[in-house]
């Protein structure tokens, strides 16, 4: 067990290394090869007028002049041992594991990320649970009661929720939720710890939005998967056995059903985690994800790929966990070390 | 970039189209609003103190250093914690284009040929922690920001400009980093002696830049300094600024109101939110739920449609003079024969040109050089008039005759991608030269890199003939040199990360400039600058599009509102709010 | 029909069926009357089988046996008495008092009736406690650990906390009748229990239920579309076709006497492990003769010469030579990750003459299939030799291979899957040609038709696709693709097993035909005793990888010299009630020897 864990860990580091040099690729080499020069890579992170002397210093404080490899070494190598950079006559310790500083703020990466992780945590475990619990069941019932009107209404209903996009349900919810009928608070981010009834309040709105979008596409799952079980043969002799209606369905049908979706909750959820960028932008949530896409307009490089790493990381684990539980969950499944 | 898409500093006194003689904003007393008032009123006057006033905007401060931002916004509430020399005088209207102390005891006293100035400082001024102000303190903040190798390459390089001063590095050097800085002399604690390169009558308006305020060589951390600023001013950093995501100030105890003469200081505490996109923080500006929208740029496309048509707002809303033209630059060394320049001027029709960039909300004609506010500026002058301004399509054809090219000609119009007023301008000029066969292909380029690249790379320029290019154009403090200057002064002309980007070079007009610099009486030097709005529309270098306004929403529990034109936005230091909260 | 109508009411019938009618409505369609007046009655303790082949309305029956019909579409008329509980009418509640208490279900498929999910444990307790509120979780426990034992679990203690795959087949079916058991049901009504076990597991099941109906006095309602398979275990016997009794009466009676002509064609088609390959091809012979003389046509064998196969192999050289055949996988396992080899064939070898058919039987996981997969080169033989004409093919690459593809083809046992359902049936047969370069799609068309009408489907087929037909229909589709290309070897993999007894019967003869006509060579491979008799020149007999016994396939079913033989013709079913009985008693003897000597 500890060993495939180990080697799981070990393949999903090999995976890190592969998203990062490929990162890396994206954002440092494929520029070069389209023509744009170290100095025009500086002009991004210049604020004034990008003189010639301006870029040169640039250039040189952020090292693009140096070879590709060599900065990606120099990534790597700040990754695994911790790096050292100058600010002024400070010298400031970037221990490992060291994404490096922000070209644009000059902040440490992933202090930054570590800062927004409760945000995107709280949008995800918080958006997770409503559209489980909300998608499952308007599944099942829609299954058991299939063709009734609840099904049609439901499963139509569902077919809108996940055609469309957060940016037109979020900006609709708080046009009129927020800003119209005032049913919710206008607030910022309020950690958990400090406040738990402000967390609350101001999280329930972007859950229910970005839950709307995955409850559809779960509910739909769980109708399909529910009825292929409903059809098996131990739900007839589950029935054979005089076991009530209720019984079949939520002991019997039920979990088969929700086997496959455990796998699509984790990868769902590792998704999430990397940065629901669309729900946190609407609802001007300071994520991970509103953190990467502001770095991705404005160029900036390190956090770009801190913020890649780190959604890499969570699909990686989320897939592990999924692994894991799944024994326990179907113990049919069986690690195969 | 950000000069352009944000303009930064402001230019003179914003008179506004309908009340430009209206004189000092005290006189309107109890003003409750009404349209446009906040252009030349204090709306809401009051001296109530308390409260929390809650900023917000979807972008992010290029800095929180004092000695490292170029936005607008950015120094107007910089001011908050940053004290300087010298500032705008806090008034509406042409009133607060006038210098005033602030630090300073005194505005400068130059020597005779403008190459030095002398300024003293307050007794008894201190840092939120006690400590006092030195002059020195000052001269390091200008050295860090000026001559600091590179590390804060936000803000403005003035000092570097015009001191007299080797290039050094505050950082690389040993034991005392302000060792080699010889071009501001601190004989005591309290006075600064500037030595300039060149003469420069203006150089006062230099003083009021944030790199004036004074930062302890012990406390600067670099480009860490952000985090947390050692305030000046009447508050300071309540916690970190957190890139992203926000920065709350509140009072600092050690300031002294007496010294101030900018600050009422009014609310307790002071709020900003990062990164809350820009529909959300009209929507709540509107619904009372913000006060200010630090951006300072007005009303986004979608809230600007709602307002305009809703009556029962209108005496919510400000729509002053943004302060930057619009317009277009006639590359020289492409369209390099003066006839044929002069021929698009001619062609081009204005009118459309100022539908494109939004009709009367979104600016005014512009068919001169100058904005309309800065002295000297003539607006009725036009060199290429034509009825109702749709433009003379004979007198085109004539200049088309005069340079050879009766059929007209081909060229190449470089475009920002990302703003669609610029395209749509492009659009508009591309088909009024089409008229007299002018074909003009409109090209987009990334925001980020136009002039660092494209549109401003001579090299990129003449390598793909790029005939003409959209630009837009504030001051960087408010007088005919401190806007035009830059782009139309021959000696400014780069590589790369040309602002100069017609690439005119007229000897007449670079004589003029630099006589400006040595002339001392004002109203002589809006002489000058006069005469070179004229000869740089003769040289048709430039073809004015509109001097631009913005839509600013005004809620109502937000007193003593103005818009200040050096800051391009709401004069923040007046802020209060009136609340029970 | 005399037998079938209702039989004078017994005063202790525990089942009573009178005029069941069962219907599906159909949407835009007539309804499907699935059962239409079904009347039988079972004894207290007594047994009744239920025979018919699929579509006979058999499996409809059971299912409202047990009231399983409520909440589907199933229209129900007549009426279903289990102990004294009129089905139809009950209501919900007092179904579910009467299923699992009163009459317990045996399903066919053992691997997908228990829930993967639970452990055989919590299923057994649960079926009893639904029933026995009251009755704490020990008892249940106890009560089902006893049960496990009753039914023949080796330690069920133990494998009470285990979950169904971690069981075998035959031991899961064990435990579904376990769980049938939990609550001492006066019926025990078991649907195809046997049908997807092997033979020596059939065997072990079929006794068991025997005995638990004797030493717990149940009644049983066998259900299955094999006569031999209720032969030895149930009193009277109902034969069912299309939804009704055709017979009803006295198992014995009907094996030997049967009075309606559906139970005679039944009885002929069900192969007889004592009818030597011989007798049958004899028979099959002097059938087709008649048939085509009644159709006015005479064939004579080797017309179709287009289709004999190409080439001459000497007569001393055998078309198929194979020495010491093995395979090996290797399974991953272990905390370690360490590989462990499993060997699924043992140096297995034979010779195979062009015309001759050699017969592999044996249970699943006996490396029959993978025998045939390696011959056929779709598996690269571990070790040992493959020779096809003399050739030695054991390691040649794919692409040597090509040209041999067309000289050995495969007939797989599913008929449903081995189709692609896009594909229309004249494609399907016709893509080998293309491949092989015939350009001419006229050409193409004609061989196809041809083909198919002599695989006894009609020409007009040509544009179906799969779904329209039956399985029988869709095993010739499959003979004809593996005809198409004149193949010298035919390797026939369980090609019957998936069919009704009677369509298995008419797809063993086309084989036997074709065989006649174009001399074809098979390799058959398959578990069911009788079938590979009757087909087999001779016969190899596998189990765990290794040929145990091979002969001529008479010496071998008459004669058998491995223990091993003896047990699989000692399990076999028997078409006789008392031929049956005598075996189960050997059986039953044995195993009690086998205990006693341990």
């Amino acid at each position: 067990m500890l060993t495939y864990i180990l080697r799981r860990l070990g393949a999903g580091l090999l995976l890190l290394a592969v998203v990062t040099m490929v990162t890396f690729w994206i954002f440092y080499v494929l520029p070069r090869w389209a023509g744009v020069t170290p100095q025009g890579m500086a002009a991004m992170y210049v604020g004034r007028a990008p003189t010639p002397e301006a870029l040169a210093a640039t250039v040189d404080r952020l090292g693009l002049d140096q070879p590709v490899a060599v900065q990606f070494v120099e990534f790597v190598r700040g990754l695994l041992f911790g790096q050292e950079f100058t600010f002024g006559r400070e010298t400031v310790e970037c221990a490992a594991p060291c994404l490096g500083y922000s070209f644009i703020t000059n902040s440490p990466v992933l202090p930054q990320i570590l800062d927004r992780l409760p945000v995107t945590m709280s949008l995800a475990a918080g958006a997770a649970v409503i559209w489980v619990i909300g998608g499952v069941t308007v599944g099942v019932v829609s299954a058991v009661k299939k063709g009734s009107v609840f099904d049609r209404i439901a499963m139509s209903t569902a077919l809108v929720g996940v055609s469309m996009p957060i940016y037109f349900t979020g900006l609709l919810a708080l046009a009129f939720l927020v800003h119209q009928w005032g049913l919710f608070p206008v607030s910022r981010y309020v950690p958990l710890t400090e406040d738990p009834v402000s967390w609350f309040q101001v999280m329930l709105l972007p859950w229910i939005t970005l839950a709307f979008l995955h409850a559809a596409q779960y509910a739909r799952q769980t109708r399909a998967g529910m009825l292929e079980t409903l059809n098996e043969d131990y739900i007839r002799t589950a029935r054979a056995k005089g076991l009530s209606e209720r019984k079949v369905i939520f002991k019997h049908a039920l979990r088969p059903t929700l086997t496959p979706i455990v796998t699509i909750l984790g990868l769902d959820i590792g998704l999430v985690m990397g940065g629901a960028i669309l729900t946190e932008k609407v609802f001007s949530l300071n994520g991970v994800g509103a953190y990467a896409i502001d770095a991705i307009i404005s160029n900036d490089l390190p956090v770009v790929i801190g913020v890649t790493l780190l959604g890499a990381v969570f699909v990686v684990l989320c897939n592990l966990v999924v692994d894991l539980l799944y024994p326990i969950v179907d113990p049919r499944v069986r690690i195969n070390a | 970039m950000r000069k352009r898409t944000l303009g930064f500093v402001a230019v003179g006194a914003a008179a506004s189209l309908f009340l430009s003689a209206c004189g000092a904003a005290t006189e309107s007393g109890d003003n409750e609003g009404g349209f446009d008032l906040g252009s030349t009123e204090v709306v809401n006057p009051s001296e109530e103190q308390g409260g929390t006033l809650r900023y917000a905007m979807a972008a992010d401060f290029d800095s929180t250093d004092p000695g490292d931002t170029y936005y607008a916004f950015s120094w107007n509430f910089s001011r908050y914690f940053a004290r300087t020399l010298l500032d705008f005088s806090p008034e509406p209207g042409e009133a607060g284009n006038e210098l005033v102390t602030d630090l300073a005891v005194d505005l400068p006293e130059p020597n005779d040929d403008f190459t030095e100035w002398t300024i003293e400082i307050q007794d008894g001024l201190t840092y939120e922690d006690g400590t006092e102000i030195v002059a020195e303190h000052i001269k390091y903040a200008i050295a860090r920001s000026n001559f600091g190798g590179g590390t804060l390459s936000h803000g403005p390089d003035f000092f570097a400009q015009f001191l007299d001063q080797d290039d050094i590095d505050v950082y690389e050097n040993g034991a005392d980093p302000l060792e080699g800085f010889d071009s501001i002399e601190t004989p005591d604690d309290h006075t600064l002696l500037f030595h300039l390169e060149d003469s420069f009558s203006e150089f006062p308006y230099i003083l009021t830049q944030l790199q004036t305020a004074p930062v302890p060589p012990e406390a600067d951390r670099g480009e860490l300094y952000s985090e947390n600023v050692l305030s000046s001013g009447p508050y300071k950093f309540d916690g970190s600024y957190e890139p992203g995501v926000g920065l709350n100030l509140e009072r600092n105890e050690e300031w002294d109101p007496e010294t101030d003469p900018i600050r009422p200081a009014l609310p307790d505490r002071i709020e900003v939110e990062l990164g809350v996109s820009k529909d959300e923080v009209d929507e709540r500006l509107t619904n009372g739920e913000l006060d200010v929208d630090l951006e300072s740029n007005g009303v986004g496309t979608s809230m600007y449609g709602r307002l305009v048509d809703d009556e029962s707002v209108q005496d919510n809303l400000d729509n002053p003079i943004a302060g930057s033209l619009r317009y277009v630059n006639i590359h020289a060394p492409i369209i390099d024969d003066l006839a044929c320049r002069q021929a698009i001027m001619y062609a081009a029709d204005r009118e459309s040109m100022h539908r494109a960039w939004g009709g009367d909300m979104g600016g005014d004609i512009a068919t001169s050089l100058l904005l309309p506010d800065l002295a000297g500026a003539d607006t009725d002058l036009d060199l290429y008039p034509s009825e109702d301004g749709t433009g003379d399509l004979e007198a085109a054809e004539a200049k088309l005759e005069d340079c050879g090219e009766e059929d007209g000609f081909s060229t190449t119009i470089a475009v920002r991608d990302t703003s669609e007023r610029d395209i749509d301008t492009a659009e508009a000029l591309q088909e009024s030269l089409a008229r007299v066969g002018i074909e003009v292909d409109i090209e987009q380029y990334p925001a980020a890199q136009f002039f660092g690249q494209y549109a401003g790379s001579q090299d990129f320029v003449r390598d793909n003939e790029i005939g003409l290019s959209v630009s837009g154009w504030g001051a960087d403090w408010p007088t005919g040199y401190g806007f035009a200057s830059a782009i139309t002064h021959g000696e400014n002309i780069q590589e790369t990360g040309n602002y100069n980007t017609a690439e005119l070079d007229d000897p007449e007009i670079n004589e003029l400039w630099d006589q400006s610099l040595t002339t001392e009486d004002p109203d002589e030097r809006a002489d000058l600058y006069g005469q070179i709005e004229k000869l740089v529309m003769e040289n048709a270098a430039i073809l004015p599009a509109v001097f631009d306004r913005s839509l600013f929403y005004r809620p109502d529990d937000l007193t003593n509102v103005y818009f200040h034109p050096a800051f391009m936005g709401y004069d923040f230091m007046a802020l209060g709010v009136d609340r029970d909260q | 029909m005399a037998s079938t109508g209702p039989a004078a009411t017994a005063p202790d019938a525990v089942v009573r069926v009178d005029d069941l009618r069962v219907s599906f409505p159909i949407m835009d369609a007539d309804d499907v009357h699935a059962v239409k007046g079904l009347s039988f009655e079972l004894p207290a303790g007594g047994a009744l089988g239920i025979v018919g082949e699929s579509g006979s309305g058999k499996s409809v029956t059971s299912l409202a046996l047990m009231g399983l019909h409520r909440g589907s579409r199933a229209r129900i008329s007549g009426s279903v008495e289990v102990a004294g509980q009129d089905v139809n009418a009950a209501s919900d509640k007092q179904l579910r008092a009467m299923r699992g208490n009163d009459i317990a279900m045996v399903f066919q498929d053992p691997m997908q009736s228990l829930h993967p999910q639970y452990t055989i444990g919590n299923q057994l307790v649960e079926a009893y406690r639904v029933h026995h509120p009251k009755a704490g979780r020990a008892t249940a426990r106890a009560r089902a650990i006893e049960s496990l034992e009753r039914v023949g679990i080796p330690e069920p203690a133990k494998r009470i906390n285990s979950y169904p795959h971690e069981f075998s087949g035959g031991m899961r079916q064990r435990v579904v009748i376990a769980m049938g058991l939990m609550c001492d049901p006066k019926v025990l009504l078991a649907d195809e229990p046997t049908t997807a076990l092997d033979v020596t597991v059939q065997a072990q099941v079929l006794d068991l239920l025997d005995e638990l109906r004797r030493d717990l006095g149940m009644a049983l309602i066998l259900v299955s579309h094999d006569l031999a398979v209720v032969a030895g275990s149930v009193d009277e016997v109902v034969v069912m076709r299309h939804g009704e009794a055709v017979e009803r009466g006295d198992v014995r009676r009907v094996l030997a006497e049967p009075e309606h002509a559906y139970t005679r064609a039944l009885l002929d088609a069900v192969p007889r492990v004592e009818v030597s390959r011989a007798q049958r091809r004899a028979q099959d012979r002097a059938d087709r003769v008649e048939r085509d003389k009644a159709a006015g046509r005479i064939t004579e064998p080797g017309e179709f010469a287009a289709f004999t196969p190409s080439g001459t192999t000497d007569g001393d050289t055998p078309l198929l030579r194979v020495r010491d055949l093995s395979q090996r996988f290797k399974v991953r396992g272990g905390l370690w990750g360490r590989s462990s080899d499993f060997w699924a064939v043992k140096g297995a070898g034979f010779d195979l003459h062009k015309g001759q058919t050699l017969g592999v039987v044996g249970e699943s996981g006996s490396g029959k299939s993978t025998l045939s997969r390696m011959v056929m080169r779709l598996l690269e033989p571990t070790e040992g030799t493959v020779e096809f004409e003399g050739r030695d093919i054991t390691h040649l690459s794919e692409r040597a291979l090509r040209p041999l593809r067309r000289d050995i083809q495969m007939v797989f046992q599913n008929p449903y899957s081995s189709l692609n359902p896009r594909v229309t049936v004249g494609d399907a047969i016709g893509t080998a040609l293309r491949v092989q370069g015939e350009r001419n799609r006229g050409e193409i068309r004609n061989q196809v038709c041809e083909l198919l009408e002599r695989v006894g489907l009609e020409s007009g087929h040509y544009n179906r696709f799969p779904h329209a037909f039956s399985g029988g229909q869709r095993q010739r589709i499959a003979i004809a693709r593996a005809l198409i290309l004149k193949p010298k070897l035919i390797i026939c993999d369980e090609p019957v097993s998936a069919l009704d007894v009677s369509t298995q019967d008419q797809v063993l003869r086309l084989l036997s035909e074709l065989q006649d006509d174009f001399g074809l060579t098979y390799i058959f491979v398959a578990h069911d005793l009788a079938v590979v008799r009757q087909v087999s020149d001779r016969v190899a007999v596998m189990r765990k990888g290794e040929i145990v016994e091979m002969g001529d396939s008479d010496t071998v079913y008459e004669n058998p010299q491995s223990d091993y033989t003896r047990s699989l013709l000692a399990a076999a079913p028997v078409l006789d009630a008392d031929e049956s009985r005598r075996l189960r008693a050997e059986r039953v003897q044995g195993r009690a020897q086998e205990q006693a000597t341990v």
